[in-house]
């Protein structure tokens, strides 16, 4: 386990560098079994995230039920970010007692609650692996064993109870010991330490663990690029012909088959799909036509680059057409010069290669489809596919009008309004993801949202946009705070889909006649320029905002704008402005 | 020149090489608990590519006997 090694000793690295200052994220752990070898593992993991100095605490062995009841004193009552629970049955009840684990099912359950409303950041919950046997039993062939019960029904609890609960998420502890195997156990160490399992499951533990901090604060990926001959399908359609390349139920037209529904899940979860491939372009696509055994059909891929130019270039398109980032894309190809190419020329794409093993290919493409890990997946991101294929049909009505005849063709409409509960997911995921068109560029999760709108001093507009075409969704989020007379502009993003259609004028206009009638003076505006967003950096002088000396931001480096309400800002005479949520349709 | 069994002592322990000698043992070596012995016992397989069983990491109760049992296992310490 090389990469476990390299891992641990990141971790051993940075604790010897013994770096000053505060952390800038803080785990707790309690665990019903011995945790204390997931800590280098999950350090090492949080520093491969980005973070500089992360800091993992450990409650010491069984203190899982304390913990929930006082989160903090465990952890030497310093904040924590985020709080662990892992935990088998077999330590908390007698497994074959089936009222002995429904009581301690009980007593966990009572303690979770008392953790949610009493700590205020994430939660992640194991679920528990299935026990394992011990002892010699008879087996009875007729009935399954008592234990295996007792698991089911503890696991079924935990998931009805807290499954839906935004902070509140899963580690599936089964799922890593049997995806492991006879590599999960070590009875040595567990008769002589009481520690049951072996570095390989702590390691994979740190992973998950990290993978759900990943998938809070950063970024996930956006689309997956695929190469064609041998990653799609095997074989060369261009040597082999249309009915000889190798897809469908036999070897190894079963590995490529298999790559494929995977794929078309994730295009499922929201995923882009693309196609980049040195191929004549009626070769590629006639086996997406006509080879049924096909899983992908040319509908489910929404960009190909089907050509005899560098790899690279068809990325930058890619990324054009797509509007995201080179860093958002994830590039699948089995030749490694393709690889390289592109990991030269088209910096930030994320490069895997198919595995010489074939057989390894969908473990490689389970890795993969971890880079676009989301905590929740929104209607909106399912919606997003689609959408973009009517992007396209816009694109086409553009290409024959004047900007205002095919603006006022559009039949726009502006939804801006204050959200309700259920677009808190999306709001945070909006303001998580959004590099462009985003003046100040705060991320926040989830839960620092929703304290942000209970909070009377602050406004948030959420701005939905349709027209003819379609529907955007949710894509645009401000957020105010009321400082007196003045009000101040705390995040303002919109997603570039429904850039050029004047809708970020129509939303000042709108918050400008807001505020005015709260009797509010004048609206305060900081821009903090990053890599990403040049985009917007005339947006306060577009909209009539005057520059100002003060520093009133508690980041650095915010340039302030202001201007008096109710502003200079009008709705443009094509857009139709609703103050209200949108219908669902 | 440091000596590559003492490296892992020192690492795994987390003190300095200079901190530990032949007889260092769980009882005058603050940091060496169980948890330590756990991954002492990670770390020699890891390094040297063996196997070792419950009696023979029972008997490593100080640096110069777990030198003994890993030369017996034909590793160069």
């Amino acid at each position: 386990m090389g990469d476990l090694k390299l891992i641990k000793k990141r971790w051993r690295d940075h604790l010897r560098g013994g770096s000053d200052g505060p952390n800038d994220f803080s785990i707790g752990l309690a665990g019903s079994f011995t945790l204390d070898p997931v800590i280098p593992y999950l350090g090492g993991q949080l520093l491969g995230l980005g973070f500089d100095r992360p800091e993992v605490r450990n409650a010491g062995y069984n203190q899982i039920i304390q913990t929930c009841l006082s989160p903090n004193s465990g952890f030497g009552d310093q904040p924590l970010d985020l709080i662990a629970l892992i935990w088998r049955l077999e330590d908390l009840a007698d497994i074959q007692n089936i009222d002995s684990v429904i009581a301690a099912i009980e007593l966990l359950e009572e303690a979770l609650e008392r953790l949610c409303s009493e700590f205020n950041g994430a939660i992640i919950l194991s679920l528990p692996p299935r026990p394992s046997v011990q002892h010699s039993v008879i087996v009875k062939f007729s009935q399954p064993r008592d234990d295996l019960k007792a698991w089911h029904h503890a696991c079924m609890l935990l998931m009805e109870k807290f499954a839906d609960r935004s902070r509140v998420h899963f580690v599936d502890l089964e799922d890593i010991v049997s995806g492991l195997g006879n590599a999960a156990h070590d009875s040595r160490k567990y008769f002589l330490y009481r520690q049951p399992y072996t570095e390989d499951v702590y390691g994979a533990l740190g992973e998950s663990i990290a993978r759900i901090v990943r998938a809070r604060k950063h970024e996930p990926k956006k689309c997956l690029v695929l190469d064609c001959d041998n990653t799609l399908w095997g074989g060369i359609v261009g040597e082999d012909g249309v009915g000889g390349v190798q897809i469908g139920d036999d070897y190894p037209g079963s590995v490529f088959k298999t790559v494929q529904r995977q794929v078309r899940e994730l295009k499922e979860s929201g995923v882009f799909i693309a196609v980049s491939s040195k191929n004549n372009e009626e070769d590629a696509f006639a086996v997406f036509e006509r080879r049924p055994e096909m899983v992908l059909r040319k509908e489910d891929i929404i960009v190909s680059k089907i050509d005899w130019r560098p790899k690279s270039e068809n990325m930058k398109e890619i990324a054009v057409e797509l509007n995201i980032g080179l860093d958002a894309l994830v590039f699948v190809d089995d030749n490694p010069f393709e690889i390289e190419e592109v990991k030269a020329n088209a910096p930030g794409v994320e490069c895997i290669q198919v595995p010489e093993e074939l057989a390894d290919y969908p473990a490689a493409m389970v890795a993969a489809g971890k880079l676009f890990d989301r905590l929740v997946i929104t209607d909106d991101d399912r919606k997003r596919v689609v959408r973009m294929r009517s992007e396209k049909d816009r694109k086409d009505v553009a290409q024959k009008l004047t900007p205002e005849e095919f603006l006022a063709q559009l039949e726009l409409r502006v939804y801006v309004y204050q959200p309700e509960a259920e677009d808190l997911a999306r709001v945070a995921q909006l303001i998580n993801k959004t590099n462009q068109f985003n003046v100040l560029t705060r991320r926040h999760t989830l839960e620092e949202v929703t304290e942000f709108v209970q909070n009377e001093k602050n406004l948030l507009f959420c701005m939905a946009v349709a027209d003819k075409f379609g529907e955007y969704g949710l894509v645009g989020v401000v957020m105010l705070s009321d400082n007196g007379e003045e009000w101040r502009i705390e995040n303002f993003l919109m997603s570039c889909r429904v850039l050029g259609r004047g809708v970020e004028t129509t939303l000042f206009a709108h918050i400008g006649d807001f505020l005015s009638s709260l009797g509010a003076s004048h609206l305060r505006g900081g821009y903090a320029s990053t890599p990403k967003n040049k985009l917007v950096a005339d947006l306060y002088e577009r909209h009539g905002f005057v520059r100002s000396s003060d520093s009133t931001y508690e980041q650095t480096g915010v340039e302030e704008w202001i201007s008096p309400l109710p502003g200079k800002s009008r709705i443009p005479d094509y857009v139709e402005l609703h103050s209200s949520r949108p219908q669902l349709t | 020149m440091t000596d590559k069994l003492i490296e892992i002592f020192a690492d795994e322990l987390m003190v300095e090489p200079s901190e530990l000698n032949e007889d260092s043992n769980p009882d005058n070596t603050e940091s060496w608990d169980s948890l330590a012995s756990m991954r002492l016992v990670a770390a020699f397989e890891e390094t040297f590519d063996i196997h070792l069983s419950t009696a023979e990491i029972l008997k490593m109760r100080s640096i110069s006997i777990a030198r003994t049992v890993l030369k017996e296992k034909g590793v160069d310490v």
